[in-house]
């Protein structure tokens, strides 16, 4: 499953292939007022010194607790919210420098699909203006019949029926309606696609047609996503690798199967085990967390898994570790490991 | 066998709470609609039994109902709530007030924060009940409230008792609420998706005082969920509802390794699983219709892979197939070979 292209260097680990998007030292703070009165003076930092690379052609799961800075940072990579500090590189051009002509052009390549398909969509718009509404911005001289044709086909593409394109949003199930999010998403042909939670809010039964067509949609189209969930069932069936946040900071990235079989680092093994199994016959005693997640406005000097980590000891509190790369193709930042 | 089968004097648990037959209708502008039809279980001294389904199934009416606690539209218009021998249908406002509702069940929400009063203290909330219904003496009654939030785990509680809902996390809102239902000591905890809103970090040390209480003081848990994992986990029982009715209901084991209903068996498979399996995932096609659009006959047969003629036409009973009762026509011992 993973992108094979192989890299140039002749060594290729597992999931190395031709890099599309290349993140350094990539961080988004936000000045926020700490108390009502105070002064607006704390720095949250919801992303932090990132760091990390997305394959042509792969699926890049991103999963983290509520508040570790998983929308942040798909903002940030499309450019939807300038860093604070760092760079991003998209098919090897830095784009963070870019003008508004050039984000312009670079927003047909990269698109978001919100979590919460509903509050992204226009009540009053029909279907056919929502799927049409990046259309009408990008490609103001397409003819209007060709238009309409393209969002008949966008619509059967994503699973719902032509006919539904004079109706509005609030005729159709959660389930649908993040179809119509999706067809949107994939109305300028992008390459790289950042999925928001698109199955968070969804019941299974109908998550999983969203997941497979999210698939099936990859497949056909040669996308590249950045999937970001933050349940890891979710992330283990879609991803090619995952990345592990915590408190704006990477804990670990790793291909799919050993992060799942062999995790490494402690956040990652605690997430692992808190989560339930789904087999009644083999219940497993449940990772017990100690402590609470710190406020990202004091976040700790050393590893911001260190109040919680039942392996910390004075260095993790005092030193932050850094991302270390492996011979085995992953990164792990743990002074532990 | 109807699902209402009862239990009492075969064996040695004993039956602390049953539900039978219980229907409730809803007025809404569009008409009067049953939200649940027909709903009854048993709940075991000591057990958790959980309530699955997607989304509009009717497990939050089930519990509220149980509670009481239904919105203005709402009517139980048939049905028994049988509480420790008693019928709560057949006592007086009231009684269910003052002797039952926080004494012998409470219930925790979903939303800590809408169900908990932002101007009172934690400490406040917490011996609420106890002042008003058991004539506790303050300093006894805060007393006993610090030791409740000691045994929902939140540290240092002689400091957290004088906090508002705001100043807390999440998973320590939740804890408290946990705290206010438990300070009566009840037979019967009702918790509605209590760690839906929170992370699998904390979900894991909430499930794991909800499992504490059961074996530790013997509470009963109802334990409503759209999450089949957690079920897997902590449930002894389970019932899986669709469209205002269970479908099945069984032993955890029985349910999950041989599910009969074919949306049980739909609900299963369309779990990612955690081992990695590749390929698509098997889908139920289709969405759960909403309360004014069930379909006739079975409610699951449009999206049912085994629905035939009589499925549209004509509502399944039930059946009792090997542990578990099945509301489904394919069980029907009777049935007619041209039907197959
Ligand atoms: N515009 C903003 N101003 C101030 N703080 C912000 C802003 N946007 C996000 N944050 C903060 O940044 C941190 C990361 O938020 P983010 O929304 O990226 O988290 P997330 O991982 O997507 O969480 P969730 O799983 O709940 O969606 C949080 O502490 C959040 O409160
Ligand atoms: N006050 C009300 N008026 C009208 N219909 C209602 C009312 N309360 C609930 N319903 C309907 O009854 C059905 C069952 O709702 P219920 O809240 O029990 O679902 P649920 O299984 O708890 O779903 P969820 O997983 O979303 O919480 C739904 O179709 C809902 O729309
Ligand atoms: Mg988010
Ligand atoms: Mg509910």
């Amino acid at each position: 499953m993973n992108a094979s292209t192989g890299n140039a260097t002749g060594n290729a680990p597992v999931g190395r292939g031709e890099v599309l998007l290349a993140a350094r030292d990539l961080s988004k703070h936000y000045r926020v007022r700490q108390s009502f009165f105070g002064p607006a003076s704390a720095v949250l930092k919801a992303v932090d010194r990132l760091s990390f690379e997305v394959y042509r052609g792969e699926t890049l799961g991103v999963v983290g607790e509520s508040g570790c800075g998983k929308s942040t940072l798909g903002r940030i990579l499309l450019r939807l919210e300038d860093p604070t500090e760092g760079d991003v590189s998209f098919e090897g051009e830095d784009i963070v420098g870019y003008d508004r002509r050039r984000l312009r052009a670079l927003r047909e390549e990269m698109q978001f699909i919100f979590q919460d398909p509903y509050s992204s969509m226009n009540p009053k718009m029909t279907i056919r203006d929502i799927i049409l509404e990046p259309l009408e911005n990008y490609r103001p001289d397409m003819a209007v019949s060709e238009r309409e044709t393209l969002a008949g086909d966008l619509l059967e593409m994503v699973g719902l029926t032509r006919d539904v394109l004079r109706r509005y949003p609030h005729e159709f199930s959660g389930g649908q309606r993040q179809r119509v999010v999706i067809a949107r998403g994939i109305a300028l042909n992008p390459k790289f696609v950042v999925c928001d939670e698109v199955v968070s809010a969804l019941d299974v039964s109908v998550q999983a047609q969203v997941i497979n067509l999210l698939a099936d949609l990859k497949r056909r189209l040669s996308l590249t996503y950045l999937f970001i969930s933050h349940d890891l069932r979710v992330i283990r069936h879609v991803s090619d690798r995952v990345m592990v946040l915590y408190l704006g900071q990477i804990m670990e990235i790793a291909p799919v199967n050993d992060l799942f079989d062999r995790p490494m680092h402690p956040y990652t093994r605690s997430l692992l085990g808190a989560i339930s199994k789904g087999d009644p016959r083999n219940r497993q005693e449940r990772v017990i967390l100690r402590g609470e997640i710190p406020s990202p406005l004091n976040a700790p000097a050393g590893c911001p898994f260190a109040t919680r980590c039942p392996m910390a000891d004075t260095r993790c509190h005092e030193e932050q570790p850094r991302l270390e790369p492996r011979d085995d193709g992953r990164v792990v930042s743990c002074w532990k490991v | 066998m109807p699902l209402t089968r009862n239990s009492k004097g075969v064996t040695t648990v004993s039956e602390i709470l049953r539900v039978s037959g219980l229907t409730v209708e809803f007025s809404t502008e569009d008409g009067t609609f049953s939200a649940i039809e027909d709903v009854g279980f048993g709940l075991e001294q000591g057990k958790t039994l959980a309530i699955v389904g997607e989304s509009g199934s009717g497990k939050s009416v089930t519990s509220l109902a149980i509670m009481q606690l239904l919105a203005e539209n709402g009517r139980i218009t048939a049905g028994e709530i049988v509480l420790d021998g008693e019928n709560l249908l057949d006592l007086p406002p009231n009684d269910i007030q003052h002797r039952i509702l926080g004494q012998q069940i409470s219930m925790i929400f979903q939303e800590p924060m809408t169900a908990l009063n932002p101007i009172l203290t934690v400490g406040d909330q917490i011996t609420e009940v106890l002042l008003e219904h058991q004539g506790i003496a303050k300093k006894a009654a805060y007393e006993r409230a610090i030791e409740v939030l000691r045994e929902v785990g939140i540290p240092s509680p002689e400091k957290r008792i004088r906090q508002y809902p705001h100043e807390l996390s999440g998973g320590m809102r939740q804890r408290v609420m946990i705290a206010m239902g438990l300070v009566s000591e009840p037979k019967v905890m009702i918790a509605d998706e209590p760690t839906t809103a929170l992370d699998v970090t904390i979900e894991a040390q909430i499930l794991d005082l909800l499992d504490r209480l059961k074996r530790e003081f013997g509470t009963s848990i109802l334990f409503v969920t759209h999450d089949l994992n957690v079920v897997a986990d902590i449930a002894d029982d389970v019932i899986v509802m669709y469209a205002g009715q269970i479908v099945e209901r069984g032993s955890v084991l029985d349910v999950f390794e041989q599910p009969k209903h074919p949306y049980t068996q739909g609900l299963l498979g369309a779990m990612p699983s955690l081992t990695g399996v590749e390929g698509d995932l098997p889908t139920i096609p289709g969405v759960v219709p909403s309360i004014a659009n069930r379909p006739s006959g079975c409610r699951f047969h449009n999206r049912c892979p085994f629905a035939h003629p009589r499925c549209t036409a004509e509502a399944p009973a039930v059946y009792r197939v090997g542990g578990q009762d099945v509301r489904c026509h394919l069980f029907d011992p009777h049935r007619s070979e041209e039907s197959q």
